[in-house]
């Protein structure tokens, strides 16, 4: 099956409202949306699910199912944060059925916890996070960096709030620890 | 409650200083490609919808169903497949399954192997029957009355070929077992996958077809089903990930007997494990000596057959005169981590 050839470098996303023309699925509109959020949408899979092979397969799925997704979208001018979303949300669906299967997904490039000689000033954030048991790692990411309440972040979790803020606590003091380590 | 607002704050310098990664015209490719072969993928727009339990129980209440296990007369159970599917194609998957938690012993997994060098068995090793382990994660010992989780290992057909079956169920404290929504269809010869439905979180559901190639992947969520057709290698993965495996290989080998005191093999795994900065293919076993082990189903002569070493690895007891697995435990940070002991076991 023939391809047009994509222009480079990508062209900038300079449609005010790119809405439209991603619901009809045009590839332009699209393409410019995908290097423009992608590279964020896959940072945020790669620390919720612990693998960059698994942010590289979920932010592939999110572009291609992304024009139906549209239909209902109706706030102008944040698309991204919509995006992130989205992208939340499948995250913890994989999340979740790697649970319930019970199974360790062989295939995927877990990625490596910081060392524990590293440096503090050395670790990214993906690295330390990478040192907390994902139940805590999860909670820390909505909470912290995506900037969820602990209400919702129990309600995208399917947990109580008292259990979240004891997971959020816990983590806080751990990762307190690692960044003060000498 | 203890103010975290530093760390709070050093967590968000971290990820605003965070490199991010860089998108690829190959990858915008695929997914352009991906869109104009037909394929739809639903998104998870919405909230997940959260029904009140008194829904769930009434609906289990009405459409329990309980199969009664007999040894004999049992009819293979069919797969509805395409008929265009072809069993035993070199089809690259990575999949688990199994009664088994399998992540600690994989995690004895080396990239060299240690000993003989030995292929993992086909199916022409595996037995049908049906085993019941204790939960691994319980934090007590196991009572009489403990719900036991396992799995049936059967002939069956698919598409008009020989497969094997197996199926998840829960053996329940009244003795009936309950049989869920996993099943797995392997080929009978190189137990490769052909077909796979599990389910997936409360009410959801999600089956895989595996031909020449692709699979065909349906998830069903809150009623809503997606359908894609994925190659099964993506060549922007690694090119070794995906090698065609089932943990049940791992399964056949143990219990096709041959094992004696001082019996040392490196079972080569066909698929990845991801150790280190390097990967593991082969589980390097001995048989360290024999021991008597009593479990709830019964008190077996075993030989106890080590995977790492035995304060930190894994351990399987395989019962001499049947070739069942009685009992396995993983030890790793100087304490027993996992142990599942057999609560029934029965050929069939």
């Amino acid at each position: 099956m023939a391809t047009r050839p994509l222009p480079f470098p990508a062209p900038a996303l300079t449609d005010p409202d790119p809405v439209p023309a991603l619901r009809r699925g045009d590839p332009d509109a699209l393409g410019a949306l995908y290097h423009h959020h992608a590279p964020a949408l896959l940072l945020l899979a790669r620390r919720l699910l612990g693998s960059a092979a698994e942010a590289e397969d979920l932010v592939q799925d999110l572009f291609v199912g992304l024009p139906e997704a549209l239909a209902n979208y109706q706030e102008r001018g944040r698309l991204g944060p919509w995006l992130r979303t989205v992208a939340t949300r499948m995250a913890l669906m994989r999340l979740r059925s790697r649970r319930t299967r019970g199974e360790v997904t062989l295939g995927t490039t877990p990625l490596p916890a910081a060392p524990a000689t590293e440096p503090a000033d050395r670790m990214t954030l993906t690295t330390i996070l990478a040192r907390l048991p994902e139940e805590q790692r999860v909670v820390v990411l909505l909470r912290t960096i995506e900037g969820y309440s602990h209400a919702e972040v129990a309600e995208l979790l399917g947990l109580r709030r008292n259990t979240v803020e004891v997971r959020y606590h816990r983590a806080l003091e751990r990762l307190r620890d690692l960044l003060e380590a000498p | 409650m203890t103010d975290h607002s530093d760390t709070e704050a050093r967590l968000r310098a971290l990820a605003d200083q965070e490199p991010r990664p860089r998108t690829s015209n190959a990858v915008l490719h695929g997914i352009l490609a991906r869109r104009a072969a037909g394929e739809r993928i639903t998104l998870p727009a919405a909230p997940p919808r959260r029904f009140p339990v008194w829904l769930f129980a009434g609906a289990a209440a009405a459409v329990l169903v309980t199969l009664v296990v007999t040894r004999a007369g049992r009819e293979p159970r069919q797969a509805a497949a395409p008929r265009t599917a072809t069993p035993d194609t070199t089809l690259q998957v990575t999949e688990m399954g199994g009664f088994f938690l399998p992540e600690p012993l994989l995690a004895q997994a080396t990239a060299e192997p240690r000993y003989e060098r030995v292929p993992a068995s086909g199916g022409e090793r595996l037995r049908p029957g049906q085993w019941f382990y204790t939960s691994p994660m319980r934090d007590r010992p196991y009572l009489p009355g403990d719900t036991a989780y396992g799995v049936a290992i059967e002939r069956s057909t698919w598409d008009g070929h020989p497969a094997w079956l197996t199926l998840g169920g829960r053996l329940l404290p009244s003795g009936k077992v309950v049989w869920g929504q996993d099943s797995l269809w392997l080929t009978s010869d190189s137990l490769r996958p052909l077909r796979e439905v599990k389910r997936l979180g409360e009410n959801g559901r999600v089956e895989k077809t595996y031909r020449d190639g692709e699979v065909l992947i349906g998830e069903t969520v809150n009623g809503y089903t997606s359908w894609r057709n994925r190659p099964i290698v993506d060549p922007n993965r690694n090119p070794a990930e995906g090698v065609p495996v089932h943990w049940y290989q791992f399964v056949a080998t143990i219990q096709s007997g041959g094992l004696s005191l001082g019996w040392r093999r490196s079972l080569e795994m066909p698929f990845i494990v991801r150790q280190g900065p390097g990967w593991g293919y082969f589980l390097d076993m001995e048989v360290v000596r024999a021991e008597t082990v009593t479990v709830p189903a019964g008190r077996f002569e075993c030989w106890k057959v080590v995977l790492g070493r035995e304060d930190q690895g894994s351990a399987l007891w395989v019962d001499q005169e049947s070739g069942w697995i009685v009992a396995r435990s993983s030890f790793w940070g100087g304490r027993e981590r996992y142990r599942q002991e057999l609560v029934r076991g029965e050929d069939l």
